[in-house]
């Protein structure tokens, strides 16, 4: 075997934080090679540097025999080395076959080859009925696969999957793997960045992690995963146990004890009034129908899941309930009050607070900013200090990053910054889009940890997630949607264990 | 189909110049004729990539001024002559773009704006030449087309509405081409188009001398048609905004929109010059109100209210017919 890659003692900072301190590792031709480690450890950064983003402080990186240098990013496309994005940023203007198109466009094909060749692709990828859509209307995990059939239409030598699975069903899953493998066998390589350790257990025979800017074990996937550097570092002591617990886990997972709890919670607001009711809500993207007449509430003090594939509506539910999206039919009563036709900023005002997927930091401003940021509403302001100090107490990892820029931070930290100014706004319910996006399996923990101390306070929480064990684990009762309708619904604990929900619709 | 409509309705306005008698209304379609075919080719970098140029007429001025500056003084052919002048605006434009496409922020839009400032100056100094800030009169010998010169102006409405015809068809050509995936990729992210392997800045270079090319080509023919150089109109800020104006408010997502833009802006220029007078800066005021009002409707321009307008009427959606 040869050496594709080969990384010698890379280091960045920025400003006063080091990225890497100092990475070396290769990569072999025709090998996969995986990535893990928390947020936070500097992977991204690594696959920047690689890339061509940015200019790597020291080291080296030789790649198929000859150095990087300063070659820019379209100069490493063109010799192979490759990336997809964490969030994908598709090409908006054209068609999803056309953007794929380009890059064979760039290799020299004619407009007639590279669509064929794009259309190849992407029905091997399961998106052939999206080929002419615009991208605008995908879902975040067909925008994945999107990205990934851009950079197979390259024909890679090298790709770098920076978290490409996470977020992805387990059909697609599974569609993604075998490209992968096959791929692997005609000659590409991969080096895989990703926090589901089974699909890493099964594509890699070499693990790599990292973690606050070094590489702390290096070998075989198996043996890697028992070092307890890497337990401490990355697993956490729980997860240790089930490493498979962010993706489509196991059953057999345990019970936790806040299960228990939420039946006691149950019992004791069976009077609790109705807080949002949506009835028969439906609404879409330029003029294509998504939700079809959803009906849901959340009572106070509860706990409610929002369950389904990529692309079932859950996403776009919560932002009809938003006003982002505007109710093609039904209504939206929040606290007794219509809110199906109220303006943009009225939900925030009312007391919902929202964390929308992809955590909409505003990345500019520093996290005490942010947090200012979501303290906007009348009684928010009034009550900022105890906020503050809630958040603070919640999430201790943001104290002594108040001042840091919200870009600079990790993704976990990033998710937390975002529950947090959710909760500077007093809300009286809160809407979270699948806090778990992304995250390492230590960090997930921990976020569910704060999501449970929420909802022992009594916050009402509406959840959307894909990490299916956890939401149910923390809820009071689920909804699973299909197709922009709801299919199942019930409490958690029995929604867990039906049949027709894991055959059917996750993939248990 | 939608290419063929777009010129058919070009030669259709030609033809009905043509056999009008009214000589007023000719040079009304004409300067709309020009003004279409440069906010065409303005909207072949702008609209397209998203780059905004504030001083396009400075294309103009160039070609015009080496063409004029030859005809006049070595006797050169303007259909030779005006080949120098477009390589001179191209060269310009390449310079210019080389230096500041790759960047971000306003630095392109500030470049394209000093640089008709630059080459104002230009002209101003070396007068000898040029006329200086009096201009220069093109001298007609004889009536030949080798020299660009006719004496019936029908002549140059021709000329122009065919050059706008041309524009247009390469255009939809470019939006079809490998470059016009390369330009779609960079208009949404020049992340994405650089992930895909698309070298963005010369793409965007090369994108911004074939405006340049096709702006400089209008002027050409502009010149002899006016028969007269005016430096300040030439290159200066009036006509850059102009052009971009035409295009944003005919709609930059469609082959017509800077064509519709065009009719709308001289229509209504000439309408408040002819019921007001040219003096009293009338047109300008009548013209600010209709874009602010056009703007509030709908900021994606005349197209785009039209379609919006159809929607309406028909009940369901229309397709769009860029």
């Amino acid at each position: 075997m040869t050496v594709l890659l080969q990384v010698e003692g890379i280091a960045k900072s920025f400003g006063a934080v080091r990225s890497l301190v100092d990475v070396t590792f290769s990569v072999e031709d025709h090998s996969i090679v995986g990535l893990i480690g928390p947020n936070g450890a500097g992977k991204s950064t690594l696959i920047n540097i690689l890339t061509g983003v940015y200019a790597s402080g020291a080291g080296s990186v030789q790649f198929a025999g000859s150095s990087l240098g300063r070659r820019g990013t379209v100069e490493r496309a063109r010799l192979g080395l490759v990336r997809t994005f964490q969030r994908p940023t598709p090409i908006l203007d054209l068609s999803c076959i056309e953007g794929v198109m380009v890059g064979g466009l760039v290799r020299g094909l004619s407009v007639g080859k590279a669509r064929s060749a794009a259309l190849d692709i992407l029905t091997s990828l399961g998106l052939r009925e999206a080929a002419d859509q615009s991208p605008r209307k995908l879902p975040t995990g067909h925008l994945k696969l999107l990205d990934f059939a851009r950079v197979l239409m390259l024909s890679p030598r090298l790709v770098l999957l920076d978290e490409l699975m996470a977020g992805l069903s387990f059909s697609e899953l599974e569609v993604v793997i075998g490209t992968i493998e096959r791929l692997a066998d005609g000659g590409a390589s991969f080096l895989v960045v990703e926090h589901l350790l089974d699909v890493i257990k099964r594509l890699s025979r070499h693990l790599v992690v990292m973690d606050a800017g070094i590489i702390v074990a290096a070998g075989k996937p198996d043996e890697v995963i028992r070092d307890p550097r890497v337990i401490e570092a990355y697993l956490g002591d729980e997860a240790g146990a089930t490493p498979a617990e962010t993706g489509p886990a196991p059953v057999s997972s345990p019970i936790t004890l806040s299960n228990k709890e939420s039946a006691s919670a149950r019992s004791e607001r069976v009077r609790a009034r109705p807080m949002l009711e949506v009835n028969d809500l439906a609404t879409g993207y330029e003029g294509v129908e998504v939700v079809h007449g959803v009906d849901l509430s959340v009572d106070e003090g509860e706990t409610v899941c929002i369950l389904g594939a990529n692309g079932a509506g859950k996403s776009t539910i919560l932002r009809a309930i938003m006003r982002q999206l505007s109710c093609w039919r039904g209504s939206v009563r929040f606290l007794g009050e219509d809110m199906t036709n109220a303006r943009a900023f009225v939900p925030a005002h009312v007391g919902i607070g929202y964390v929308p997927e992809g955590r909409g930091m505003l990345a500019s401003l520093s996290v005490r900013e942010n947090l200012e940021m979501g303290a906007h509403p009348r009684d928010a302001r009034a009550a900022f200090a105890r906020n503050l100090d809630r958040v603070l107490g919640l999430f201790p990892q943001l104290v002594p990053r108040l001042g840091d820029a919200a870009a600079n931070l990790s993704g976990g930290q990033q998710q937390m910054l975002a529950i947090g100014r959710a909760l500077m706004s007093s809300p009286k319910l809160v809407l979270l889009d699948e806090p778990s996006l992304g995250l390492a399996p230590q960090i997930v923990n921990q976020v569910y940890g704060a999501l449970t101390e929420l909802k022992l306070s009594g916050q009402a929480i509406l959840l959307v997630e894909q990490a299916v064990v956890k939401a149910l684990a923390l809820s009071d009762r689920a909804y699973v949607v299909d197709g922009g309708e709801i299919v199942l619904t019930g409490p958690s604990d029995k929604v867990r264990n039906d049949k027709l929900l894991r055959d059917a619709y996750l993939g248990l | 189909m939608r290419r063929a409509l777009v010129i058919l309705m070009v030669w259709m306005a030609a033809a009905v110049g043509l056999v009008s008698s009214n000589d007023y209304f000719v040079s009304v379609a004409t300067t709309m004729a020009f003004l279409a075919l440069w906010a065409q080719s303005w909207n072949l970098l702008c609209g397209l990539t998203g780059n905004i140029s504030l001083g396009h007429s400075v294309f103009v001025a160039v070609a015009a001024y080496v063409t004029v500056i030859l005809f006049q003084q070595a006797g050169v052919s303007p259909l030779l002559g005006g080949l120098l002048g477009i390589l001179g605006s191209v060269v310009l434009a390449g310079i210019v773009g080389a230096a500041t496409l790759r960047l971000r922020g306003p630095y392109f839009t500030l470049a394209t704006l000093s640089a008709a400032a630059v080459v104002l100056s230009v002209i101003l100094h070396y007068s000898e030449l040029t006329g200086g800030p009096s201009g220069l009169a093109i001298t007609f010998a004889h009536d030949s087309p080798f020299d660009l010169e006719f004496t019936n102006v029908r002549a140059y409405f021709l000329i122009a509405t065919g050059l706008l015809a041309t524009v247009t068809l390469i255009l939809d050509l470019l939006k079809r081409s490998k470059l016009g995936f390369y330009i779609a990729a960079i208009k949404s992210s020049e992340e994405a188009a650089a992930a895909a392997g698309v070298r963005v800045a010369l793409v965007k270079v090369i994108v911004f001398c074939l405006s340049a090319a096709l702006t400089a080509l209008g002027g050409v023919v502009y010149v002899f048609y006016i028969g007269f150089l005016d430096p300040n109109f030439l290159s200066g800020l009036t006509l850059s905004v102009e052009i971009a104006l035409i295009a944003v408010v005919g709609g930059i997502n469609y082959l017509i929109g800077p064509i519709i833009g065009a009719i709308f802006y001289e229509a209504i220029d000439t309408a408040a010059n002819a019921t007001f007078g040219a003096s009293g800066g009338w047109d300008v005021m009548l013209l600010g109100f209709a874009v602010v009002v056009l703007v509030m409707t709908e900021p994606r321009g005349l197209c785009e209210l039209a379609i919006r307008l159809l929607r309406l009427v028909r009940g369901r959606p229309a397709r769009s017919w860029s």
